[in-house]
Formats: structure tokens, sequence, C-alpha cells
């Protein structure tokens, strides 16, 4: 459904997106992750034909966006909050944009109600909250019906309910088999809501997973607490286990609690704790992102 | 194209922007015309033919109404979603330039009908014959019309090339006052044919062009200004 491949961007001597493969399928939602400033957003600017890239191609639905017809009734997309004039009522907005799709206006009242805005629709786009404006957003990419949603942080300035809406949200807009891009810096806000995680950094491909197996990949560590602290560490490092001191009688071993505790049995050593500490997501996206972004 | 059109004329109707501007125009009119009327020892032919030069002040407002028809959406980020619909970006220039001449129009028969309807009371009450309706005004007056349409067109161009709202208002005010004044004394030859004097040829003050070829060089600037606008707001990244 959407398809980047060779995608390069150059601003001057900075390389914002260097050779990029992305494939999203269609009827999935997709996590498009990387820490602030990897090329998250010049990769969707690019995609929706609003960034021209230095090489390679971006194409949705088989075809560059530009060359989409009526393409707010395939792909629907929300790049920032703030883009609305604010002295504009936000039902005007909308009904600016729907004017140019030629969609009907009644389809501004439908989408004005899906993101529980009719309430203040006739109010000057100023006085909303950064959340209302996010709404009003996705209201605006929701005018054309579209197939598929590109949507660039799209939980930035809501509140823990708002990222809960939002969630449910493209839950249920992914539950009508639309197809779904979602960038994020934090793992966390789209954890729960994605099937595939795509992850960049310096602009470059890092992986792209499913998020249970991004989990698994996730070098799990154990924790242990033994009086004899310091015997067990000789006795570990001594079968090549890595090992970090706690405070006190505690250490980490990088590697399963089976093998530490055959080691610490071997060595008659006591065990007080034992605890094999399952990683998260946000430690693996962490580690494969050079732990460059802020949680 | 008629969608965009619609869609532009909707975002003209929906700020305080065009509103605001129509009533200021009207009110710098409005100073404009009511000095001569009062000051004037009679109120003859040629001074009648001036009064319609207030209502020049129409071709300026167009000029800084088209640089905001298209600055506002850089300037308030809605390039983005406007250019999303319609990712064809020359067809949302035609539409705003089509917009921002017949806007330019709007203000200048605004602030012609209120010169108008000023003047003829004024003059009936002191029992002077009226000229307004000869050739002369009326000719004016339809020069200052056109000028305005054209200039808003301009406005268009002029702003898609800065995209900053304040630098190209800015740059217009530093180009009529300042340094076409500075270029025309350096090369008096190209002087009449520099953008405010072929505007001036045409609407309003006498110069050394004809007003038909004042018509003809502004439109010459309105359409290259709107040309490479158009061009370079196709080619250019929209971040």
């Amino acid at each position: 459904m959407i398809e980047v491949s060779g995608l390069t961007k150059r601003y001057g001597k900075t390389l914002a997106v260097d050779s990029l493969d992305l494939h999203v399928a269609a009827g999935t939602i997709t996590g498009f992750l990387g820490p602030n400033g990897a090329g998250k957003t010049t990769t969707l600017r690019a995609l929706l034909g609003l960034v021209r890239p230095t090489s390679g191609t971006a194409k949705i639905m088989g075809k560059p966006y530009r060359q989409l017809k009526e393409p707010s009734k395939h792909v629907g997309a929300v790049l920032e909050a703030s883009n609305v004039h604010p002295g504009r009522t936000g039902r005007n907005h909308l009904r600016v944009l729907a004017a140019a799709a030629s969609i009907p206006e009644s389809r501004v009242h439908e989408v004005l109600a899906l993101v529980e805005l009719t309430a203040v629709g006739g109010r000057r786009a100023k006085t909303y909250s950064l959340g209302m404006r996010q709404r009003l957003g996705l209201a605006a990419a929701l005018l054309g019906d579209p197939e598929v949603l590109i949507l660039d942080e799209p939980a930035n300035g809501l509140d823990p309910q708002g990222i809960r809406w939002l969630r449910d949200l493209l839950r249920s807009l992914a539950g009508e088999g639309r197809t779904v891009l979602v960038s994020s810096h934090v793992l966390a806000e789209v954890a729960q809501t994605v099937d595939d995680v795509v992850i960049i950094h310096r602009g470059r491909f890092v992986t792209h997973a499913t998020t249970a197996e991004l989990a698994a990949r996730v070098a799990g560590a154990v924790r242990v607490r033994s009086p004899q602290a310091a015997k067990l560490r000789e006795a570990l490092q001594r079968e090549g286990i890595l090992v970090t001191p706690l405070e006190r009688d505690g250490l980490t071993a990088d590697t399963t609690p089976e093998r530490v505790g055959e080691v610490a049995a071997a060595n008659g050593i006591v065990l007080h704790e034992l605890v094999a500490e399952s990683g998260t997501l946000e430690e693996a996206f962490l580690e494969l992102t050079g732990g460059e972004t802020v949680a | 194209m008629i969608a965009l059109f619609r869609s532009e004329f909707l975002k003209l109707r929906t700020t305080r922007t065009a509103v605001v501007l129509a009533l200021a125009l009207l009110v710098v009119t409005a100073m404009a015309i009511v000095g001569p009327l009062v000051l004037a020892d009679s109120l003859d032919a040629s001074l009648q033919q001036d009064l319609i030069t207030a209502a020049t002040f129409a071709v300026l407002f167009s000029l800084l109404f088209g640089t905001l028809v298209m600055t506002g959406d850089f300037r308030h980020g809605t390039a983005t979603p406007t250019f999303l619909v319609t990712p064809k970006r020359e067809h949302v220039l035609y539409a705003k330039i089509l917009a921002a001449a017949a806007g330019g129009l709007v203000l200048s028969v605004a602030a012609l009908v209120l010169v108008y309807a000023v003047a003829i009371p004024w003059l009936l009450i002191g029992g002077h014959e009226i000229y307004l309706f000869q050739e002369g005004p009326v000719r004016a007056a339809l020069a200052t019309a056109a000028a305005a349409a054209l200039w808003g067109a301009l406005g268009v161009g002029l702003g898609a090339l800065v995209r900053s709202q304040v630098g190209a208002i800015v740059g217009a005010l530093v180009w009529f006052l300042i340094l076409e004044g500075l270029v025309g004394a350096l090369w008096d030859d190209a002087a009449p044919y520099l953008p405010g004097a072929a505007i001036g040829a045409l609407a309003g003050d006498s110069s050394d062009l004809s007003s038909a070829a004042g018509a003809a060089v502004s439109l010459a600037y309105a359409a290259a200004f709107c040309l490479a606008g158009t061009l370079l707001t196709a080619r250019r990244d929209v971040t």
C-alpha cells in the first residue's frame, strides 16, 4: 500500500533521509519510530509529495502522491496540529478543505462529530487547545473517507486521556480495513496500537518488526541479590558472563536465571533474590536507536 | 478549478482579514476625498476628475490583499493541507490569482462607489454641475479598477516568491518608497517602465507613458510575477 524505496533527501550538507526503504502492507497499523530528527517527518512529507526527494521513490497505492486522482479521497494525512488559521473557526477550516476537494458540506459535520469537536466547531481555532487542534487535523484527514491514513506525531500535545482516545480511534479505523502509518518518537504511545514497527535512526532504516518480535529481541538481564555478591561476581565472570554490580549485595548478569542458579550452586553461593527482568519495548527501542530518545 | 476558486473564496470570507482591509481602504479613501471637496475654491471639471484619484488607494490595497492571499497559507501552515488536497500546486496558484484579481476589483469598486457617493450629494448641495460621469472621470474609474485587479494578481505572485508575509509587504513598501525612485534616478530611460510608474500611468497621475502603455507594462509585470511564483511554488518543498 505504501512503498518507499531508496529514498534520500539532502538539505544542503545534512542528509535528512538516507536511502530509506519502507513497506506498509494494506490493512495494517504501522508505527514509524525514531528519535526526534531521525527523518520521520521528511520521509512522510516526501511520501505526500510535499518534499521532493533527492533520489529514490515514494509511492502510495502504486503511484507518487502527486499523481493520485482526488488524493484526499484515498489518503488522509495529519502533519502538524498548528496548520490552521487562528482566526478561522474549526468548522470553516474543514469547509475550506472540503470545498477544494469537492466533498459535500454534510461530511464536515460528520467528521467534526467523529473527532468530538461539534460543540466547539464554531469557535475560532486560536481558542483551541493543542489536543483539539490535533483532533481538527484528524477530522481534516478523514474528510475524504480515505483508505490510507498518515499521521505525524498525532499524540504530541495530547494528555493521557487524549492518547487513549486516539488509540481507540486508530483501532476502529484500522478495524474498518484502513491502512495506517503513524509516527512517534515515543514507542509507548503507539506500542499498544500498532501491528508493525518500523524504526529509523539518523535517516537510515534500522528494523521492521512486529511489536512481539521487537520485545523478544530484548536481551533480558537477571537481577541477583546475594550476601556473597563479590564471590558470585567472580564466578559468573569466570564463565564469561557480563556482570554489572548494583548497590551493596546486588548485581545484574547478562544471562538467564537458570544459568545464574547453576553457577551459584556449583560454587556454593547463597542467593537471596533471583529475578528475570524482561526487556520492555522501550528498552529495545532505546537500544536500537542508541539511547538518543527521551521516553 | 471551480472547486478551488470556491475554496479560496471561502478562505477569504472566513477570516476578518479581507473585511479589515476593505474598511481601512474606505477610511483612507474618505479622508482623501473630503480634503479637496472642503478646500477647493471651485469644483470644476478638472477637480472632479482629480476626485477619482482618491480611489487609487485601492490599487495599493489590492497589492497588499494579493500578498496576504498567498502568504497567509504559508504563515499559518495551511499551505500543507491545501497542497495535500490539491497536489497540482499550480492549480491552487491559478485560483488564488483569480481570487486576488477579483478581490482587487471589489476593493476598487468599493472605493469608487464611496467617492461617487460622497462627491455627488456634496456637489448637488453646493449647486455645482456634476462632471463625474463624463468620459474623463469614467475612464479614470475604469483604469483604477483594472489596475487594482492587476496588482491583486501581482501580489499573489510576489507572495509566492517571497513566502514570508512580513517580507513580501516590507519588500513591496521598500521598493515603492525608496528603491524605485533610486533606480529611476540612476537609469532614467527605464524610469517610466518601472512597476510603480507603469501603474501610475494606467491609474491616476500623469506620467511619461500613455495609459495604454501603462496597462500593457503593468500586465507584463503581473504576468511575470505570477508565472515565476507559480513555477517556484510547484517545485519548492513545502515544509
